[in-house]
């Protein structure tokens, strides 16, 4: 049985100009032990989805349309409130985007850790201490025993990312999901905690979600790549097939626009035409067609469904009208990176 | 020939002076002695994380921040001294682009507007001739004249930075300082802006100053690239040298740290350069190690 299961989730937002189809019937399926990396850009619905299934988005303007999402058999839409709370921050621990604003900047990192260990587990004092102090040392915060009493404020913007993933981590969770948990961070300390993540799926048996904007992230970290536009899957599968032989334009368009030393001499980088669809307003068929150089007539038409990619993988699938690598061949481009 | 930039020894600090006791306070030194050329036409990559300094050397090269030491020549005229009037003149030719292209547009200005600022504001010119001008703009960025009239929220990220891009040409300037132009962009719009970046110096022949934190926009954009830490270029290169001999550990560290798009590349274990352990020493030299290739002594 997988680990986590979302069926047909679709989330809007009503605002006072419409409704913003944020996220369009979206359904996969995460095991357990598996790490997925979701790409996508603003408005690809990567977050958003992520934010609903866990029940933290503003309700209104936000609504669930539809879906259901199963977490160890239960459907977490339909649970009460009370019930989630007990569930994020235990068995889902969360990592976001900025650190400093998810830490509370009164309460010292121990405070913090030992908050939620309470919440969750029946530790406490002098254990509750020693877990706290076994966290900061796990994720490599250097002297946690003397960093436990210190406040946000005294941490870098890297070491405050380890608390945060101190935190996350703190009960032992069976999933964890990041939201661009490293887009804030200078590259080298990137690194050192995408090794972290990898060190810390080994260990503990981790099943992660990593969401992000950056092709090489996903590389470094996940079997499964996700690759999200207007709300939408358009191609998901194991990471090779997908980096190697995409057939989505829209993941081939991004791999070729990417800077790289096999491409240093020319001059000018692969540019996606256009610009990102505007949800309020969403194209008829497949989002990403008014981008597509090989859009066929049909694309502007239906919504194309995930389904396998012949000859690939298992688990590859892409949602196309279109063959991606009849139209490259006819174009006279190469397909993957 | 005179290069068009030339930075020496460029000091800017923050701090100094006294607290309300009267006792001194520690200065904190954000650039602490550097120095480089751009010639004519050139794209010098200025690189570096957070706190090494990049920005603030951007900002006092342009004398938006005054330097404490040092010297900045701009087409062999000393900047660090001009009054504010000779420095206005000179404010045409250097222009500086930033990273956010939301905050830089004022959001009740037709962008129309926006980009026609500093051309009325140096008494360019006006009337027609202005509307002439600022469509010319709209064009050379590859965005249609027409959408002079709207307001920035009708904009994407994509489209607001030509926009700004469109403004900092208005003047006709030889040099762009940019300060991280793509960072805030969607990624498949950052290509779109790159792209432009070369355009334009293709046609207009400017020179850029790219501060940047992303190695791999760097290599495409520009001639030579300068690492900065802590306040030194601890190296200046050519940016193949950079990137196939880089010499410096801090170098390195930046290089490996990058995320490959590719899976079969991936599980490397990243050793971090100790950077507060290696403050380099106020008389450290640069040396050249080969032909334009300059390391900090360590």
């Amino acid at each position: 049985m997988s680990l986590l299961e979302i069926r047909n989730l679709s989330v809007a937002f009503d605002i006072p100009d419409g409704r913003v189809h944020a996220v369009n019937g979206v359904s996969y399926r995460v095991d357990a032990g598996e790490t997925l990396g979701i790409v996508g850009e603003s408005g690809s619905g990567k977050s958003v989805h992520v934010l609903a299934m866990l029940g933290l988005l503003p309700m209104p303007p936000a609504r669930i349309l539809s879906g259901e999402v199963l977490f160890e058999g239960t459907d977490l839409l339909k649970l009460p409130e009370h019930a989630l709370r007990n569930i994020r921050g235990g068995r889902i621990g969360m990592v976001f985007q900025d650190p400093m604003s998810s830490l509370n900047p009164v309460l010292t990192i121990g405070r913090q850790i030992s908050e939620v260990l309470k919440r969750h587990t029946k530790l406490s004092g002098k254990a509750l201490r020693n877990r706290a102090i076994e966290l900061l040392d796990l994720v490599g915060i250097p002297d946690p025993t003397w960093r436990l009493d210190q406040y946000p404020h005294q941490f870098s913007g890297g070491m405050r990312q380890r608390a945060m993933i101190a935190i996350a981590i703190a009960c032992n969770p069976t999933l964890l999901i990041a939201d661009e948990a490293t887009t804030a961070l200078d590259v080298t300390v990137q690194a050192q905690i995408l090794d972290l993540i990898n060190d810390l799926k080994s260990r503990l048996g981790m099943t992660v979600i990593w969401i992000t904007h950056d092709m090489g992230v996903v590389a470094e970290l996940a079997d499964t790549i996700q690759v999200m536009y207007g709300g939408r899957i358009m191609e998901r599968g194991p990471v090779r097939p997908v980096f190697h032989a995409p057939r989505s334009a829209y993941t081939w368009g991004l791999l070729r626009s990417l800077p790289d030393e096999g491409k240093r001499i020319q001059r000018r980088l692969y540019q996606i035409p256009g610009a990102p669809p505007d949800m309020l307003h969403p194209p008829k068929g497949d989002p990403f067609a008014p981008r597509n150089p090989f859009a066929t007539p049909r694309c502007f038409e239906d919504v194309p469904q995930l389904r396998p990619v012949p000859g690939s993988e298992d688990g590859h699938l892409v949602a196309a009208w279109y063959d991606l690598p009849s139209a490259l061949a006819a174009a006279g481009l190469e397909a993957g990176s | 020939m005179i290069p068009l930039l030339e930075v020496t020894d460029l000091v800017r600090s923050y701090g100094g002076g006294r607290d309300f006791l009267g006792r001194p306070k520690p200065k904190f030194h954000a650039v602490n002695g550097i120095s480089f050329q751009i010639a004519k036409g050139e794209t010098l990559g200025l690189v570096g994380e957070s706190g090494s300094g990049k920005s603030t050397a951007g900002r006092a090269i342009l004398q938006l921040e005054r330097p404490d030491e040092g010297s900045v020549r701009f087409k062999g005229t000393e900047l660090t001294i001009l009054g504010p009037q000779r420095m206005k003149r000179f404010r045409r030719e250097m222009q500086i682009i930033f990273q956010d292209p939301y905050s830089a547009l004022n959001p009740r200005m037709k962008v129309g507007r926006f980009v026609a600022e500093p051309l009325v504001v140096h008494d360019i010119c006006s009337g027609s001739t202005l509307t002439d001008r600022v469509a010319d703009l709209f064009r050379l960025v590859g965005l249609d004249p027409a959408f002079m009239a709207r307001y920035p929220h009708e904009f994407s990220g994509g489209q607001r930075q030509r926009i700004n891009i469109a403004r900092s040409l208005a003047l006709s300037p030889s040099l762009i300082v940019a300060d991280e132009p793509i960072t805030a962009l969607d990624v498949s719009i950052q290509a779109q802006i790159v792209n432009l970046f070369q355009d334009l110096q293709d046609q207009l022949g400017l020179a850029y100053l790219l501060i940047a934190h992303d190695l791999g926009m760097v290599r495409y954009l520009c001639q030579r690239v300068a690492v900065m830490m802590r306040g030194r270029i601890v190296e200046l290169a050519p940016t193949e040298a950079i990137f196939s001999d880089p010499r410096h550990p801090y170098t390195r560290s930046l290089l490996d740290a990058i995320p490959i798009p590719d899976p079969d590349r991936k599980h490397r274990r990243h050793i971090a350069f100790d950077v507060a352990a290696n403050i380099p020493a106020r008389e450290a030299q640069m040396k050249e190690v080969n032909p334009g290739h300059f390391v900090l002594e360590q």
